[in-house]
């Protein structure tokens, strides 16, 4: 039999990869040929050397970071779902049920728009820009970066990839900008550098303390910075940006969304400084008028029992005692 | 396909977030261990983890059960580690002064923990020869290292490997080879 091949089925023999017709082959002709032997032996040693230091075994704290990463980047990105999109889908999903007057509105949102255009014809482009001039100003090229491809096919003549388009941009404007906030919110909830996430979660807690701007409806803020914040209070790899995110989150209206949060905290959350201020956040709920739920008693009579935390034992109980005493 | 996993892919194709977890988390553990094999960093894995898991999110509504879950699942995990290129400059060398923490919380240098102990020569050696065997598979392609990745590391079978990596048995095997060539060669003056 030809060497080159019986080398390759030394490698297939030691790889588990024969049957056993080829294993009786091979072991007949490793009987005959010591050439061939000697081959066995090295690769053998070989492959040992390469199982005995193996990589690619890692601990069960990467795996619940890359899930919660997972589900950060999955809610963020969901989140982004535009409420055009959202309309698009309902009217989507609806347009067989309500045929008649999902047209007709359809019909008239159209009309509508051509009128309006026609009346005021813009002399110059009115569309939102991100970053124009007034605040904004890019530095240097664009830099092109983790090219991607997704189909390559050569006989289509066609190929699909995707590429990030990095530029330098330098921004500035008022917190109570939209677009700022929304820069903000995606940079807390993406940026990488734990300790930009901390002036970015305080620039944004500085926005929701001024209260009473904030109550009289003159602050236009952006929904993603609450939801971003959310996510970072739960999310966050970094206790000291998930506890600056609990603050900013306590000076908005206190609503489900972030006493569900807060629960969440209480129950996940390994640090217990966090879990402290966010038993804290609740009582102050309550302290203003929030009724506690069925569900939250549940869950502070667990922590009752459970937490490794005296205080925050302690402040269950007495949550727990003042709710029944209502 | 088991039942239960066929209806956790329907649920999940009509947008059930909760099915969608519990069906990735029949199968995250594998994937993380591939890319953490195939890169060797921990950050490089979790990338490479969230953009797995989030192009089955956006790809899950066009499955078509014409092949098993986690076949469709694995290669687009291969895919992506084939495509992946780290962001993060890495050390090639451990510097022997370089600082660990210890298991008592003290920090030490590589060079204090080992030295007198009777296991010494083989733990140097086995730290030598991991640190070769790191080195050899960065020049190999990423097919090639892809296929050792999996083969050696991870215990699949060729066929399996074929699947994951959409080409056919002999074209494992060739990468196999040409791996292993290289690797001996990369390997010789430490196991002769």
């Amino acid at each position: 039999m030809d060497h080159k091949i019986i080398k390759e089925m030394i490698q297939l023999a030691l790889l588990d990869e024969l049957n056993d017709e080829e294993m009786k082959k091979l072991h007949q002709h490793l009987i005959e040929c010591s050439e061939c032997q000697v081959e066995y032996d090295n690769l053998n040693k070989y492959i040992n050397a390469i199982n005995q230091n193996k990589s690619g075994e890692f601990d069960d704290e990467l795996l619940r970071e890359a899930r919660d990463q997972f589900h950060r980047k999955l809610n963020y990105d969901l989140s982004k779902q535009s409420i055009f999109e959202k309309i698009f889908n309902l009217f989507r999903k609806n347009i067989w049920v309500y045929k008649k007057p999902v047209l007709a509105g359809a019909f008239s949102l159209v009309l509508g728009m051509f009128t309006g255009y026609l009346i005021f014809s813009p002399s110059s482009s009115n569309n939102i820009n991100l970053l124009d001039e007034k605040k904004s100003s890019g530095e240097g090229p664009t830099t092109i970066a983790n090219v991607r491809f997704i189909n390559d096919s050569l006989q289509s003549g066609e190929v699909e990839f995707t590429f990030d388009a990095i530029k330098q941009v330098t921004m500035k404007g008022k917190l109570s900008d939209p677009s700022v906030q929304r820069i903000l919110a995606e940079a807390l909830v993406n940026e990488k550098n734990p300790g930009t996430r901390i002036q970015t979660v305080n620039a944004l807690a500085n926005l929701s303390t001024n209260q009473e701007k904030f109550s009289a409806g003159k602050f236009n803020v952006n929904p993603k910075v609450k939801s971003a914040l959310l996510i970072a209070l739960k999310y966050d790899g970094n206790p000291a940006v998930r506890m600056e995110a609990l603050k900013a989150l306590m000076n908005f209206p206190f609503d489900n969304q972030i006493n569900d949060a807060l629960l969440f905290v209480l129950q996940r959350d390994k640090n217990s400084g966090l879990r402290i201020a966010a038993i804290n956040g609740l009582a102050t709920a309550t302290q203003n008028g929030k009724t506690i739920d069925p569900e939250t008693i549940k869950i502070l009579n667990q922590k009752i029992k459970n937490d490794d935390n005296e205080y925050v034992r302690i402040r269950a109980a007495s949550l727990v005692k003042e709710e029944s005493v209502q | 396909m088991t039942k239960e996993e066929n209806n956790l892919i329907i649920a999940a194709q009509k947008g059930d977030r909760a099915a969608f977890e519990e069906l990735i988390y029949l199968y995250d553990k594998n994937v993380l261990g591939i890319a953490y094999s195939f890169v060797g960093s921990n950050e490089d894995a979790k990338d490479i983890y969230q953009e797995v898991f989030l192009r089955v999110f956006k790809g899950i509504k066009k499955f078509e059960f014409r092949s098993e879950f986690s076949t469709w699942l694995y290669r687009i995990t291969t895919n992506v580690c084939l495509t992946y290129r780290s962001q993060k400059k890495k050390l090639a060398y451990t510097s022997l002064d370089e600082e660990f923490d210890s298991e008592d919380g003290e920090p030490r240098s590589l060079a204090e923990s080992i030295t007198g102990e009777e296991k010494t020569d083989s733990k140097a050696i086995s730290a030598e020869i991991s640190e070769q065997i790191e080195n050899g598979l960065e020049k190999l392609s990423p097919q090639q290292k892809m296929v050792f990745t999996l083969k050696h590391y991870k215990g699949y079978k060729i066929k399996e490997i074929s699947s994951m990596m959409n080409c056919t048995e002999g074209t494992v095997k060739n990468y196999l080879f040409f791996a292993t060539q290289k690797m001996r060669e990369h390997l010789k003056d430490f196991l002769d």
